[in-house]
């Protein structure tokens, strides 16, 4: 029997509250190190999968041509049609996920939220494309010809500029993250990305003196984000009012469980039949390529993290704070790269690297982030115990 | 199993009551881009559209529905966020599951 009742929620305890917003929610379960979770045997081993599409794609583009040949032909507007419904499988199903209410919890963790706003909008962005720059035009200057680092190194800016919006559920939930801080993290930076994603693309890739028509980036922002975004809402709401929340949940979301890992393997071998005589050409551009990539991955995290801990903020909401700026939104990164730069650029090939290396960096981080949570408990017991 | 203590502050409350009296605490699938879906905890100010298989408990006019394999080793709590007018009902304290 549930013990359920009302809280005596005096004013005193209100005011208490207000005063400490980042106090953690009641989350005190068993295995305090988060050892007993992880991720399956496929996710765990994502990178291999990648790895055998790439050898599978570049293998077709080799030895078919004529298969990429033929769909690279069917384009429409500067659109491959089976990329775009391949990208259009990833993408939508996280839309139809985001929960735009969750937007009103903004003020329950403003420091949370503070570090992870910051790291991801007013630093990511511009460290990604520092680090790209760095390696691939200066320090890899003479292992790769500079007009295609320069591709490289826009694909690395359309990686910066979108934070991760549907594995940091994962990342949150392998680190014993705070849910509800996780989902307003990922709401508030999904708005943010609908009106910031262009201008901060165009100006970093200005600097990066890539020049793309402005016209090109809105089309492409408004097929890949603003579209899918308002459809995924638009279906939500209108199922969910038809059918209730949880047919919603359990019966209709069900289906795409499985349509965005198929749809981003099927496209990573799409997209490298395309690129096959790059890859075949200079292959350790992979590793080059991964460089700056694995580098701003644990920057981004350390800065998100040790911020978090200097500000006493508690584990539950650094480890997601930390971790949704650490991974990107690498599908939305593919697909508006296509559009800017086609399928056999070198931005595309710096947006799958991306995903080559996601999972096991980022399980290596969650590693991190479980074995250092007693220090931050310890820090913030500490608060309790000063204040 | 048991089901999890639930508290619900005055304010969430006095919204449930004001949309009819009913809170549903369930769970809500999110899928990873990578593989990997997760459950997390919800709350809406509704009775589910089929209530059996919930746990039902009355308080007051508050009448509670908990899905079963929500679990939680401390109490849920239900609390209600507001912004510019807005309100939307929130659940802290649930277990993530995978």
């Amino acid at each position: 029997m549930a013990n359920l009742n009302t809280t005596a929620d005096t004013s005193a305890a209100r005011a208490d509250r207000r005063s400490t917003p980042d106090v953690p929610p009641p989350n005190s379960a068993p295995d305090p190190e988060g050892k007993n979770k992880d991720l399956g045997v496929f996710e765990r081993y994502l990178s291999l999968w990648v790895a055998l599409c790439i050898v599978a794609g570049v293998a077709i583009g080799a030895l078919v041509p004529a298969v990429p040949g033929l769909l690279g032909r069917l384009s429409v507007a500067q659109v491959n049609l089976p990329i775009a419904v391949l990208i259009w499988a990833m993408i939508f199903p996280m839309m139809l996920q985001i929960d735009f209410r969750s937007v009103l919890g903004v003020r329950r963790q403003p420091k949370g939220l503070t570090v992870t706003l910051v790291a991801n909008w007013l630093v990511k962005p511009f460290t990604m494309f520092f680090f790209a720059w760095l390696f691939l035009e200066v320090i890899f200057a003479p292992l790769m010809d500079g007009a295609l680092a320069r591709e490289y190194v826009a694909g690395a800016i359309l990686l910066g500029a979108a934070p991760c919006t549907a594995m940091v559920f994962v990342w949150s939930y392998l680190t014993k993250g705070d849910p509800a801080y996780t989902l307003v993290q990922v709401a508030v930076n999904d708005l943010i990305m609908l009106v910031a994603f262009a201008p901060i693309v165009a100006i970093l890739l200005g600097v990066a003196d890539v020049t793309v028509p402005w016209e090109t980036l809105i089309y492409s922002v408004l097929l890949y984000i603003v579209v899918p975004l308002v459809a995924g809402y638009a279906v939500r709401t209108s199922l969910i009012r038809a059918r209730g929340a949880v047919w919603f949940d359990n019966v209709f979301l069900a289906h795409f469980g499985s349509v965005t890992v198929v749809a981003l393997l099927l496209t990573l071998v799409l997209l490298f039949s395309f690129q096959a005589d790059q890859i075949l050409s200079s292959p350790f551009h992979i590793a080059l390529i991964a460089v700056p990539l694995l580098i701003q991955t644990v920057f981004i995290f350390a800065l998100a993290y040790g911020w978090a801990y200097l500000w006493r903020v508690p584990h539950q909401v650094a480890a997601p704070a930390g971790l949704i700026g650490a991974s990107n939104f690498f599908e939305m990164a593919v697909a508006v790269a296509i559009v800017l730069f086609g399928v056999t650029s070198g931005a595309v090939l710096t947006t799958v690297v991306g995903v080559l290396i996601e999972v096991p960096l980022m399980l290596a981080l969650v590693r991190f982030a479980n074995r250092t949570r007693p220090a931050f408990e310890r820090r913030t017991a500490a608060v309790g115990t000063a204040g | 199993m048991e089901a999890p203590a639930v508290t619900v502050t005055p304010e969430a409350a006095t919204f449930a009551r004001s949309q009819g009296g009913a809170l549903t605490l369930r769970r809500t699938p999110r899928h990873g881009c990578c593989g990997g879906t997760v459950s997390l905890a919800v709350v809406e100010a509704t009775a589910p559209a089929d209530p059996a298989g919930f746990a039902r408990h009355d308080l007051d006019d508050l009448t509670v529905y908990v899905e079963p394999g929500l679990t939680a080793s401390g109490p849920l709590r239900v609390g209600l966020d507001r912004l510019f007018g807005l309100r939307s009902l929130f659940v802290e304290g649930a277990e993530t599951t995978m």
